[in-house]
């Protein structure tokens, strides 16, 4: 064999495996986030074992935070591990509690309560101490929380971090009829919006306010950023579906946003049925809202079935998928959707595609994935279910 | 409106000091004399008990008059003895009915009870004292509220009196077949839903509920809590949907006097809130007289009846493996247990004894100077009730300086507040699901206040013994209700 002949071997060899070694980091890349299914068909789950008990008539919260199992009654909060192992506790004493999570990050407060718990996947983190009545808080994925305070004859809008030091705080009259109706602090925990109501116009009028919460102790005679009216839209949410992007979901529009007010797009034949929340918000890539909404609208009467739609940060939808029941649980986080109805629960990627399926035969009310160990959490009225995932079918 | 003063006539089965089986007994020695320096005519109506002769007053000598009470086909002679050393108290006495070694739990306590009421109605007509009110207690008394409506209210002597009953315990509600009517000289028209009918027999306490003017319980929250299903112990729907306009919670107190670490004679040393330092001493006494090992940890005390409505079943849940019992005895504390009971707690806590010897006491007895030791000597005082209409022990620890770790229900509820170290506000610490878990947990916070933060827990019995909790609030409660409704 000459050398040029060999040479040309040494090379068609070498292009060969550097195609192979290109195209197996291709599919591994591809398939870890996600992107493309080479496998058709979805996963099922099945019964494992119970793993936790609770009691059937208190008032028990059961979260995912982390992998860890989060259980929460009025006596306290206490994590798991999937033997049902408690990986740490801590007592509270609270009436009638809202539990937020933002990954990794759990707040818990009493309504009308002044004092709100801070804690992520290893215990207490902070204690925030405000100084009125709560109506409605919010907690950003660093922690820091965003409050509705209620006033004598007016509202507090408010930002603390979590070891319960205030940077933000405006305060409106409710002798002019508006009303504070949602609050969120942005990812970065530089802008907090919030959503107002006015109900003394002819038609509901909703004012987006932004506040910059930056240099908390430079006094200021106005933080406001921006103020964005919507008229007849009832603002009812606002999410972060990105670090520089939020929306707004009214009852008759739902709109896009930039950090900086600007508007990217706008949905007014979005009619949500469950609200978005997002347990994660998205690092990487377009960032996705997903909503269950009605079909569609037909002079007053909203045609209840239903519709699970993704849409990204430019507001576009890029999946839909009608439903056959209406949802009654929905669970959001940065990698897919579970929606729940009747024991029926189905799972989706943050792409649409099917992962799981899972009939229960006992009465199951929450349901969560935990795709990275192929496990499902089942929450019954007095269990925590471990659930396997089974075989694929087709 | 009638003109001051209102005469008010208490009736119960017991009342301290002359016969006691529970908190029934404090609540009427105590509320009446209150009553009294808030310038009501307060009397009271009792059976004169074997277990009393001649250990209160000289029995010849307070003889009072004797009638005979009509009970059915029975005619029965009852004698009236009359004491005022401490309020007026009159005390009907039958050999036939109660001169027996227990207060209750005999086959024929409807019958019992049943001539008691008689004789009480009876005795105002011999007796120059015809009262606004009469303030029954408890199912004992029931059905004199269906007598005074439905028999006597006919005569004019009778007319203008109204009637109160008091919740102490839904529990206890006097069941007794429908054969019994008759000792009532009912007919059987009673025996309908609407009256005294319940699941086929007859209810002494649904007498007393429907036919009082009032009802009013020992607490706010129960008050609330019996119109539901898991505390109104089958009578929940009558009082939620007929009765809620009628029921009023009014709390109990305590009496300051008596209960007061300041001048309290079975105490090792007397203190204030202003020198609490001194109730360590009380603790270091204790655990010398009673052989427990002298070191100052965290010393957990327990003065109660030892059933399933105290919430002893919670020690015998587990975590991690471990009986909640033994993982309590995992921290560094001690053990102090006065009561009786069931059969089963009692030997869980003769358990404890054995096994923690030095760090556990053990008295199985009711002893009042001891209970008032306990409440002394302990840092915390644990009251894990299933239910507690008002509970007594958790306002006595406050004053004596003990921390109540209590389960949010009741009386509990409406007396002890969550400590929040933000605010430094709250008078103990609180578990509301009913598991042993968090019971422990409690018991860990305030173990961890107690080693860690000394002068949070400090602020905790400070606030509990500064806590307001005498019988003037109640005792002008009820003036409101008794004048609402004459």
């Amino acid at each position: 064999m000459t050398a040029q002949k060999k040479n040309g071997i040494f090379k068609l060899t070498a292009i060969l495996l550097g195609v192979l070694v290109l195209l197996t980091a291709l599919y591994m890349l591809l398939t870890k986030t996600q992107f493309i299914q080479f496998t058709k068909g979805y996963n099922t789950l099945e019964y494992e074992k119970d793993i936790l008990e609770f009691e059937l008539l208190s008032n028990t919260y059961i979260g995912v935070n982390n992998q860890q199992i989060i259980k929460i009654t009025k006596d306290g909060i206490a994590a798991y591990d999937l033997e049902g192992q408690e990986l740490w506790s801590d007592t509270l004493t609270l009436d009638n509690y809202v539990v937020k999570q933002r990954e990794s990050y759990i707040a818990i407060a009493d309504k009308m309560g002044q004092t709100i718990w801070i804690f992520n996947d290893k215990g207490k983190q902070g204690q925030i101490l405000c100084e009125n009545p709560i109506i409605y808080f919010s907690v950003n994925k660093d922690g820091n929380v965003a409050v509705i305070e209620s006033l004598d004859e007016s509202h507090m809008i408010g930002a603390y971090n979590k070891n319960g030091e205030s940077f933000s705080k405006r305060i409106t009259y409710a002798k002019d009829a508006v009303y504070p109706t949602t609050v969120e602090l942005s990812p970065d925990n530089e802008v907090l919006v919030a959503s107002y109501v006015n109900v003394d116009t002819p038609t509901i009028t909703s004012t987006l306010v932004a506040m910059n919460t930056q240099k908390p102790h430079e006094q200021k005679l106005d933080d406001i950023l921006y103020g964005i009216e919507q008229k007849d839209n009832l603002i009812y949410e606002i999410e972060f579906i990105k670090d520089n992007e939020w929306v707004s979901v009214g009852d008759k529009m739902t709109t896009w946003y930039t950090l900086e007010g600007s508007e990217i797009s706008r949905k007014t034949e979005l009619f949500c049925l469950l609200n978005p929340y997002l347990v994660k918000s998205s690092n990487y890539g377009e960032g996705f809202l997903p909503v269950v909404s009605a079909m569609s609208i037909n002079q007053n009467t909203l045609h209840r079935k239903s519709s699970l739609n993704f849409y990204n940060a430019k507001g576009e939808a890029f999946f839909n998928e009608e439903l056959n029941e209406e949802p009654t649980y929905f669970y959001a986080d940065d990698k897919g959707v579970i929606l729940g109805s009747n024991n029926h629960f189905k799972g989706y990627n943050k792409i649409g595609t099917k992962l799981f399926e899972y009939n229960s035969n006992r009465d199951v009310s929450k349901l969560f994935y935990l795709r990275d160990k192929k496990k499902a959490l089942a929450v019954t009225k007095d269990k925590v279910i471990l659930l396997n995932t089974k075989k694929e079918e087709k | 409106m009638k003109d001051i003063p209102l005469k008010c006539l208490f009736v119960s089965s017991e009342v301290a000091p002359y016969a006691k089986t529970g908190g029934l007994a404090d609540v009427v020695g105590a509320l009446p004399k209150k009553l009294r320096k808030h310038g009501v005519d307060a009397r009271v109506a009792m059976p004169y008990y074997q277990s009393m002769q001649g250990k209160f007053f000289e029995h010849d000598e307070h003889f009072l008059t004797s009638y005979n009470v009509q009970l059915g086909w029975r005619v029965q002679g009852v004698g009236i003895y009359y004491d005022d050393h401490i309020v007026p108290t009159y005390f009907l006495k039958s050999d036939t009915y109660f001169a027996r070694p227990e207060l209750y739990s005999y086959k024929d306590d409807d019958e019992r009870f049943a001539f008691f009421c008689k004789g009480v109605l009876e005795l105002i007509r011999h007796i120059d004292f015809v009262p606004d009110i009469i303030h029954c207690n408890d199912w004992q008394t029931g059905p004199l509220c269906l007598l005074l409506k439905d028999k006597y209210s006919h005569d004019p002597l009778y007319a203008d009196i109204k009637s109160i009953y008091t919740i102490h315990n839904m529990k206890f509600q006097g069941i007794f077949g429908r054969e019994r009517l008759e000792l009532l000289e009912l007919s059987p028209d009673y025996m309908s839903q609407e009256k005294i009918e319940y699941h086929g027999a007859i209810s002494y306490m649904k007498a007393g509920l429907i036919y009082a003017d009032k009802i009013t319980t020992v607490s706010p929250t129960y008050a609330e809590e019996i119109k539901t299903y898991e505390y109104g112990c089958g009578l929940d729907r009558l009082l939620s949907e007929k009765l809620n306009d009628k029921i009023e919670g009014i709390l109990n107190g305590i009496d300051y006097d008596i209960y007061n670490p300041k001048t309290d004679p079975h105490l090792y040393v007397n203190y204030t809130y202003r020198s609490i330092q001194r109730k360590k001493q009380n603790k270091a006494m204790f655990q010398k007289e009673y052989g427990l090992q002298e070191k100052d940890c965290m010393l957990i005390g327990i003065v109660s009846r030892l059933t399933d409505q105290k919430g002893f079943d919670l020690m015998q849940q587990t975590i991690d493996h471990l009986w909640v019992m033994d993982k309590i005895m995992q921290l560094d504390v001690q053990f102090v247990v006065l009561g009786t009971g069931e059969q089963e707690y009692e030997d869980m806590f003769r358990h404890l004894a054995y096994k923690y010897r030095e760090r556990t006491g053990v008295f199985l007895a009711f002893d009042e100077a001891l209970a008032q030791k306990i409440y002394a000597a302990s840092d915390v005082f644990l009251m894990p009730s299933l239910f507690e209409p008002c509970g007594l022990g958790q306002l006595m620890a406050m004053r004596y300086g003990s921390v109540p770790i209590v389960r949010k229900t009741g009386g509990l509820k409406d007396t002890v507040m969550h400590y929040n170290r933000e605010t430094k506000k709250g008078t103990g610490f609180e578990f509301e699901e009913y598991s042993g878990y968090w019971m422990y947990k409690k018991i860990e916070e305030a173990y961890e206040y107690y080693n860690e933060e000394p002068e949070h827990f400090k602020q905790i019995q400070l606030n509990g013994m500064k806590k307001g909790f005498s019988w003037d609030d109640a005792a002008k409660a009820y003036m409101k209700v008794y004048r609402d409704i004459i």
